[in-house]
């Protein structure tokens, strides 16, 4: 009986963890990835989210590889003008203490809604980050709610 | 006296611009020799392979652009292509004992989930990865007689899985310049910027 609860757990966990949503905020010990910008809007009125991407605890940015969103399909009523941002219109943000480095990411991602609602807003990020001792290279998932009045 | 003076100064000199200009064994001049063991401390020589062409690739199994590059990129079955054509491809580990993807287990255990055939040699001393200025994991290097023809990435999709190529179309710089070598023509694409993760040399 105890064991049959314990395998129910985990299977129980296991599909929790696999229908895990897209969060607007992802900790991890090497990098904290967010999604920002104004959580409400206007129909046919330009719009901004913010993915963030800072590197922690002696972590860098790996400048060379090719940092990249790419945004999650939608309501029909969500529009996005690009649905891949990468290369030059990925901001890299310097050290403040390694002049040499990148410790942060910024991709502003171009938005509108065309009626009144509220609207999952996401996508995936992919970037790498290093310290002396390993690298990483990492696939975040992100979404907020944006509401259009 | 002079003269020997000016000449030394001169060496260093030329020392420091290389390192400067990347550090390491330049395309066109000699490969630095080596003796290393493989991972059933067996020695293999650069020089046992003088007249062949030798591809030289900087390995880390825990680095994953390794992984993804042996896995999914332009990596999956290159060696084995190319050593069925009579190159001889060498895994050189740079890394320090201690240092993430050191040590004979865990380079044996790579070698079998990557299905490698060839050689993987271990450098712990790093005396090998700095004569020819590996800075990156995968650093790849092709040697033709003796001569350094290549120097620098796999291909041209730094994300290691060939998803991400500069310019939209891949390509392999190492079958590339393996390509020119067997021709009998110079290579095309002598030296690109390597990427991936860093050399884990002794601190």
């Amino acid at each position: 009986m105890t064991a049959r609860v314990l395998v129910a757990l985990a299977a129980f966990a296991g599909a929790a963890r696999a229908a895990e949503p897209p969060r607007e905020r992802v900790e991890k010990p090497e990098y904290v990835a967010s999604l920002g910008g104004s959580g409400e809007t206007r129909p046919w009125l330009p719009a901004l989210a913010e993915v963030q991407v800072a590197s922690r605890a002696g972590f860098h940015v790996n400048a060379d590889y090719p940092t990249s969103f790419v945004v999650a399909p939608g309501a029909a009523e969500l529009r996005f003008p690009r649905a891949r941002i990468d290369g030059t219109r990925v901001i890299r943000v310097p050290c403040e203490a390694k002049a040499e480095a990148t410790c942060g990411l910024k991709v502003l991602v171009p938005f509108f809604v065309a009626r009144p609602g509220s609207y999952a807003v996401g996508g995936t990020v992919r970037f790498s980050v290093c310290d002396d001792d390993r690298c990483l290279i990492e696939k975040v998932d992100l979404s907020r709610l944006v509401t259009a009045r | 006296m002079r003269n020997l003076f000016l000449s030394t100064m001169l060496v260093v000199a030329t020392s420091q611009a290389a390192l400067a200009a990347g550090g390491g064994a330049a395309v066109g001049a000699d490969a630095p020799a080596f003796t290393l063991k493989d991972l059933g401390g067996k020695s293999i020589a650069l020089a046992d392979y003088k007249d062949k062409t030798v591809v030289l690739e900087w390995f880390n199994p825990e680095c994953p652009y390794v992984r993804a590059s042996h896995t999914k990129g332009s990596l999956v079955d290159t060696a084995k292509q190319m050593t069925s054509k009579g190159v001889v491809w060498l895994a050189v580990n740079s890394a320090a004992p201690g240092r993430q993807g050191a040590g004979v287990d865990k380079n044996r255990e790579a070698q079998k989930a990557f299905g490698l055939e060839h050689p993987i040699l271990l450098d712990e001393n790093g005396e090998v990865g700095k004569a020819y200025g590996a800075t990156n994991t995968p650093h790849m290097y092709v040697i033709a007689k003796g001569k350094l023809v290549y120097r620098g990435a796999i291909d041209n999709s730094p994300d290691g899985e060939k998803g991400e190529p500069q310019g939209g179309t891949l390509v392999n710089y190492v079958t590339a310049a393996l390509d020119d070598v067997a021709a009998g023509r110079p290579v095309r694409t002598a030296e690109t910027k390597a990427y991936g993760c860093g050399v884990k040399y002794a601190k």
